[in-house]
């Protein structure tokens, strides 16, 4: 099962082989736990997002396609979507305001800090370093933070079209250097 | 909100990509995406950037899987032994809770006609809803080649109570059949049936429920080259039908079925 591909892995899920569904849990669940938590500050909220994702997973695999994307891109898909759901609610809004305070008092975002990954981290890195500096901050503020591009453009005091710009030529830079370095795909 | 004009759309697909754009514009641009291939792989391109940027060396927390088998009621049952089986029938299946207690779901495709030269019922089928294993149909399992598979097949086409379904393809030609036992045993016969292409495999599906629209359940991927397989069932099946799919085999497919046969009621 470690050696299956994706398209495997979903279609032995889609006949409800647990262990499958463990290999991908074994090989997304940190991702997807860490962006959760990342993005909502709290720890069970977390825990309740990715339980959700993987059960989503579970009941209707059909969900995923392989020819659109990786599992691991379309879990994560998952994962953020989810999040920002319940973080944009009041109840969790006030509880990321909370945090937000916290971090900003602590340290603040920084992007480059929540790439992880050993084989790939250098990778991601560099491409992250090419950008300039407002995508970074819009992207940063966008993925991780749960913001709408309206309150991007707020909390950086930008013109929303501006942010709408720096987002997608952020992302096409980035895609392009990772094209670059062949880490797109992998993982 | 006005409709946005679709360079506006365009301009937003890497906010939308990150899920930073308002409900409403979201409704928009899904619409877009779905009817421009070109702005819907860049958006899928931009989800595949921003998940590296998301990746982690950590666990995943081993609770939280715990929940999760919790949840999906990961309670095995062994399918019993029996002499005819098939070997992989010993693999455990995991019965769903959720899938007893909830109405079936369907997988959101269509086979678009069924070959001809079989029964009436299956001919007028132009659209059957295909279902993933249910309460109806809950072990459905295939096993292909190995001896004890043979020698199984063998076995059934002459037990009491046995009975044979003849799978055509368009021409009328018998290529393949299944025997199926009373004791919820079936096997797949290839009678010549051409190996597939490269990169394809064949793939088994059941019909079940109304005969005049029956809904069909993956059977299981009958590999390139299917010679005997083994599978078995829980269900009444009205009939059977095998697509050619690329591989590993797909879990819906919108193929032409290569082979039908129907189930005498």
């Amino acid at each position: 099962m470690r050696e299956s591909s994706d398209a495997k892995l979903v279609l032995a899920i889609a006949r409800y082989r647990q262990e499958a569904l463990a290999e991908a849990y074994r090989r997304h669940g940190g991702a997807c736990f860490g962006l959760a938590q990342r993005l909502a500050g709290d720890r069970s909220f977390a825990e309740e997002v990715v339980q959700e994702v993987f059960l989503r997973l579970w009941n209707q695999p059909d969900k995923f396609d392989p020819d659109r994307g990786t599992l691991r891109s379309y879990l994560l898909a998952q994962t953020h979507g989810r999040s920002v759901d319940l973080v944009r609610s009041e109840s969790a809004r006030r509880r990321r305001e909370e945090r937000e305070a916290r971090m900003n008092a602590e340290s603040g975002y920084d992007l480059e800090r929540e790439v992880w990954d050993l084989t790939l981290a250098e990778h991601v890195r560099e491409a992250v370093s090419k950008l300039a500096e407002g995508e970074r901050a819009a992207i940063e503020l966008a993925y991780f933070g749960g913001h709408t591009y309206r309150e991007v453009a707020r909390i950086l005091d930008q013109p929303e079209g501006t942010i709408k710009s720096r987002i997608r030529s952020g992302l096409t830079r980035l895609r392009s250097e990772l094209e670059t370095s062949e880490a797109m795909g992998r993982g | 909100m006005a409709e946005l004009q679709r360079e506006e759309l365009h301009a937003l697909l890497g906010a939308y990509a990150l899920d930073a754009v308002d409900a409403d514009e979201r409704d928009q641009i899904e619409r877009y995406v779905e009817t421009d291939p070109r702005s819907r792989a860049e958006v899928e391109s931009f989800r595949e950037v921003a998940s590296m940027l998301a990746m982690s060396g950590a666990d995943a927390p081993s609770g939280i899987w715990d929940r999760i088998v919790g949840e999906i009621d990961g309670e095995q049952h062994d399918l019993g032994s029996s002499d005819v089986a098939p070997p992989l029938l010993a693999t455990p299946i995991f019965e769903r809770k959720q899938a007893r207690e909830s109405a079936r779901r369907s997988v959101g495709w269509r086979w678009v006609g069924v070959a001809a030269g079989v029964a009436a019922t299956l001919i007028a089928v132009l659209a059957v809803q295909v279902l993933r294993q249910n309460d109806r149909i809950d072990r459905l399992d295939v096993a292909t080649s190995g001896e004890s598979v043979r020698r199984g097949a063998e076995a059934a086409s002459t037990a009491p109570g046995s009975h044979t379904v003849s799978l055509t393809a368009d021409s009328g030609a018998e290529l393949a059949s299944i025997v199926l036992r009373p004791d919820g045993t079936g096997y797949f016969v290839s009678k010549g049936l051409d190996a597939a292409p490269a990169g394809e495999v064949y793939q088994l599906w059941a019909l079940v429920g109304d005969r005049e629209k029956p809904e069909a359940i993956s059977a299981g991927v009958l590999g390139k080259d299917p010679g005997v397989a083994g599978f078995r069932f829980s269900a009444p099946v009205n009939g059977f039908a095998v697509t050619r799919e690329r591989a590993p085999g797909v879990i819906s497919s919108l193929q032409k079925p290569e082979l039908t046969g129907v189930v005498p009621a």
